[in-house]
């Protein structure tokens, strides 16, 4: 049976055998001949010999009728009325324009200080985003948008290859980003205090040892005279001062830690886009008793192209709590808040200190004044003006 | 050219050589008493349920039986199914002395 299809004709002829000898003699098969009755025949032939058929028949004085196409093309040529049929073409043929058109995956590359997520998040408000044009997100003004945005990045480069956007990066590094290079900064105080030492290595002192200084009093200053003109730096100083704190550091009397492991659970999510499946009945929520531990894996495409579907597994450890066992509240609360005040100071020590600790039956309390010699100065960025410096 | 057909039937015969070798030669094919095919035919004589008559270079091959029909005919072959009871082959010649 060709492309074409066949045709199934009922023909009235007088003399059958006759009429099928003159067809075979024109070189015309014939397939599923049914001998109907003595005039009659039902026969499929193929339709591109339809018209010499006819002739044939024409010429010889007999009927025929076409009783039925069949074929690829005859089944093709009936379903185009259907609407479902028009409509899945009309679909396919629209999605087969516009797709190619379209950005669907976004990826980054170049990276390494920027996180990605910040990146695509940027590229998402410049238009870089699901169903993008690709024209569009090639464009200059994409580029420049997106430079804008994030400041870090020194060159921005996009690629489309199919419906996979690359934003290919260059970041500056810590020199180009400015973050010591043209700064003008002063030191200022962090705290009230009492100066105790002063080493300046650019800049100019504005306080001197032995000076109370409140929190936020120029230390030293960015800017020096030179007479003639004004000279702008990033000072740099090591100014220490005597300060004084005050804290209250509270404890439970009872308290429970961690003891054995009892139970390791294994649960599975997936993650499609934003969107959580979670493959377990409960909330996910755990109690205190339990560690939680949990691993995403992306689908990840041969080429490193990472598709916005994950299995995301769990593991929930669940541990036996036992009761803490310290052996002095007083000494424990002692030694944390000499470690957190140490924490909490750029750099130096705790001078002097007057505690007092009492236990008021569920709760270990410890009060506690103490002087410390810390370094107190920190950096103040100066505003900078476009003739700054120069005189009017 | 008779002759020279005449003289390769000779040969074949003389050499006792198949039959399926001469040209245009005739091929009847008859399976399970349901399907015949007959090969290089010159059309049908008489067509009707109950005998088909095929015009082959010799004469003519009769399939008589019941519910017969023809499912392909082609420039080359001819295919007849139905409850075949015989096939018959009526030769316009004289038989052949061997």
């Amino acid at each position: 049976m060709g492309v074409s299809g066949m045709v199934s004709v009922c023909i009235t002829s007088a003399d059958i055998a006759q009429l099928l000898r003159v067809l075979h003699e024109s070189r015309i098969e014939i397939h599923n001949a049914v001998y109907l009755d003595d005039l009659r025949i039902r026969m499929q032939i193929r339709k591109g010999d339809l018209k010499r058929i006819e002739a044939i028949l024409k010429r010889r004085g007999d009927r025929f009728e076409i009783m039925e196409y069949i074929g690829f093309f005859w089944t093709i040529l009936q379903q185009s009325k259907s609407i479902i049929l028009l409509g899945t073409l009309f679909i396919i043929i629209v999605l087969t324009v516009y797709i190619p058109t379209r950005v669907f995956f976004v990826r980054v590359e170049g990276n390494s200080l920027i996180p990605t997520s910040a990146i695509l998040e940027n590229a998402e408000r410049c238009g870089i985003e699901f169903g993008a044009s690709r024209r569009e997100v090639r464009s200059e003004k994409v580029k420049n948008a997106l430079l804008a945005y994030i400041p870090e990045l020194q060159w921005v480069g996009i690629n489309t290859k199919g419906c996979v956007a690359t934003i290919s990066i260059r970041e500056k590094t810590i020199q180009e980003t400015g973050e010591s290079f043209g700064r003008i900064t002063s030191i200022v105080a962090k705290c009230d205090a009492i100066i105790e030492s002063c080493t300046v290595q650019q800049g100019s002192l504005q306080c001197q040892i032995g000076q109370a200084v409140e929190k936020d009093q120029l230390l030293v200053s960015a800017y020096t005279d030179c007479g003639l003109t004004i000279q702008a730096v990033d000072a740099q100083a090591e100014i220490f001062g005597q300060t004084f704190r005050t804290m209250e550091t509270i404890i439970p009397t009872d308290c429970v830690t961690r003891g054995s492991l009892m139970d390791t659970t294994t649960r599975y999510s997936v993650l499609i886009g934003k969107k959580l499946i979670n493959f377990y009945k409960d909330s996910g929520i755990s109690d205190g008793t339990c560690v939680k531990m949990y691993k995403t894996d992306y689908l990840t495409l041969p080429g490193g192209f990472q598709l916005p579907f994950a299995i995301i597994t769990e593991w929930i450890f669940k541990y036996e709590t036992a009761p803490f066992q310290q052996t002095s509240s007083e000494q424990w609360l002692e030694n944390y808040t000499l470690s957190y005040l140490k924490s909490q100071m750029i750099a130096g020590q705790v001078l002097q200190a007057r505690t007092s600790y009492f236990e008021d039956g569920v709760l270990c309390r410890m009060h506690g004044q103490y002087i410390c010699l810390e370094m107190i100065g920190q950096s103040k960025e100066e505003e900078i003006f476009l003739k700054h410096g120069e005189d009017e | 050219m008779k002759r020279s057909k005449g003289i390769l039937e000779q040969v074949v015969h003389g050499m006792e050589l198949s039959a399926e070798s001469m040209p245009r030669e005739s091929l009847v094919e008859l399976i399970a008493g349901r399907r015949a095919l007959i090969e290089h035919h010159y059309g049908i004589s008489q067509y009707s349920r109950e005998a088909i008559h095929v015009k082959v270079r010799n004469g003519e091959i009769h399939v008589i039986g019941k519910r017969l029909a023809l499912v392909q005919m082609t420039q080359e072959r001819l295919i007849i199914t139905g409850e075949i009871a015989c096939v018959q082959m009526c030769t316009n010649r004289k038989g052949r002395e061997d």
